[in-house]
């Protein structure tokens, strides 16, 4: 598997999470070494594996990377929903859409609303309802409406994310989405009151030693 | 029913309250804002009765969030008394409480949006149930770009209206968007024309409590959809 490394960022091009699971070593150097972001290239389907042990230790580290994850491709549609929902952000250019014929889960259901909210799982509940023919265009996919390539595009949206912010900052920010991640927004909110206090302690020592 | 403070006036009718925030600087958040907001807010969590609450700025602002400065000042103060990253003080405690209990009241609890309606004033928006949005309001979560984040539940209330990767990005770039662009991400629930915001939160409220036996805050995206199927606001 093909790692970069631009700045903060990380980059990969992997068509399975049992590949970046497999490369986690590798991969969680870069991040320990101040990384922020980890942007995945999207190939192939995407999908998780059969095994159920294989599958939950592939999510589980997914939980608990370090860093904002972006899952990038041009066209989600052939990409597996429990795949690509291992992301924090998913990016292309076109946007993805559910029809009748794909029954999502409990599991993916709640999974659909952690990533787009509850609003808009309310109108994906009301869609299901109407027997029709139409597509449910999902937020799922960030749409980059760009000239350039998407791959430039993903990595420009990413240090519009960081800019001005200090590693230390950008850490407790990502602290808390990482909570985020399970849904439960308990853990979040005590998340953020940590984080707030170490933040204010850190700007509070730098204006004591001059270094703000 | 009416009774002021300085900073606050509420109103009572036909068992809707309505506290309208009419603090100096555009509802700027000082220690005073919180103090009389922590007497208004003890007395109104010992109704019980009431069909609802609604949240608004006097003037054209909803508020403009917290005074970064005093906040920076007494966080600081604070965080030298914590034994541990999870040992927060009474005082951060008991604002993080008057502010995210709003979510817990056992009636829907809006707020009406014109204006600026940042920080931690966005924090009282994303704890109420519903976001009523007029075409003047710009919102957004300005915290990073102080370089702290927001502690009043603004990150876990924001990734449960709007999704995980839609509050990374209004809390992370900590910028404002108008009120098409918080619709459109599922911030605001309701839009309202210009000046008819409170009349659309009464609308909504005197409707839930006429079709609705016993509210359920897990329940307010339908209670949403129905309402505006009624008033014909929605095409699915």
């Amino acid at each position: 598997m093909k790692i970069e490394t631009y700045n903060n960022i990380v980059l990969v091009e992997s068509d399975s999470p049992q590949d970046i699971f497999q490369n986690s070593e590798a991969i969680n150097d870069r991040l320990e070494k101040g990384a922020a972001v980890l942007i995945v290239n999207i190939g192939g389907t995407f999908s998780l594996p059969e095994d159920n042990v294989l599958r939950e230790n592939i999510q589980e580290y997914f939980k608990n990377i370090d860093a904002l994850t972006i899952g990038m491709k041009s066209d989600f549609s052939e990409v597996s929903f429990d795949g690509m929902t291992l992301f924090d952000i998913r990016t292309g250019n076109t946007a993805y859409s559910l029809g009748h014929d794909i029954k999502l889960s409990d599991e993916q259901l709640k999974k659909y609303e952690i990533m787009c909210g509850r609003k808009e799982a309310q109108r994906y509940k009301d869609f299901l309802e109407k027997k029709s023919d139409d597509l449910f265009a999902t937020g799922l996919v960030k749409v980059m409406e760009t000239e350039s390539e998407l791959k430039d595009s993903v990595t420009d949206y990413a240090q519009r994310l960081l800019k001005e912010k200090s590693p230390f900052q950008i850490k407790a920010l990502i602290s808390c989405f990482m909570y985020a991640r399970t849904g439960d927004t308990e853990l979040v909110m005590r998340e953020e009151s940590c984080q707030f206090y170490k933040l204010i302690k850190e700007k509070s020592e730098a204006g004591i030693n001059g270094t703000e | 029913m009416e009774q002021n403070n300085e900073y606050f006036v509420i109103s009572e009718e036909n068992g809707i309250l309505v506290l309208t925030m009419q603090a100096p600087g555009n509802n700027l958040m000082t220690d005073e804002f919180f103090r009389q907001y922590e007497e208004l807010m003890t007395e109104i969590s010992k109704k019980k009765k009431l069909k609802g609450l609604i949240i608004k700025g006097s003037a054209r602002h909803f508020s403009v969030g917290a005074d970064v400065g005093s906040l920076a000042e007494r966080s600081s103060t604070e965080s030298e008394t914590m034994n541990g990253d999870y040992d927060f003080s009474q005082g951060h405690v008991k604002q993080k409480k008057l502010v995210t209990f709003l979510h817990d009241l056992p009636y829907p609890v809006v707020s009406v949006i014109s204006g600026f309606c940042i920080g931690s004033g966005s924090e009282i928006a994303v704890n109420s149930h519903i976001r009523i949005c007029e075409p003047t309001a710009r919102v957004g979560q300005p915290e990073s770009t102080f370089g702290i984040l927001p502690a009043l539940g603004g990150i876990a209330r924001s990734v449960e209206i709007c999704g995980l990767s839609k509050a990374i990005q209004l809390v992370f770039t900590g910028e404002l968007i108008p009120a098409q662009e918080a619709y459109e991400i599922g911030w605001a629930d309701i839009m309202a024309d210009k000046k008819q915001g409170l009349k659309k939160a009464i609308d909504l409220i005197e409707w839930i409590s006429a079709n609705v036996s016993e509210y359920k805050p897990s329940e307010t995206e339908c209670y949403i959809s129905e309402f505006l199927k009624n008033e014909g606001d929605i095409d699915l």
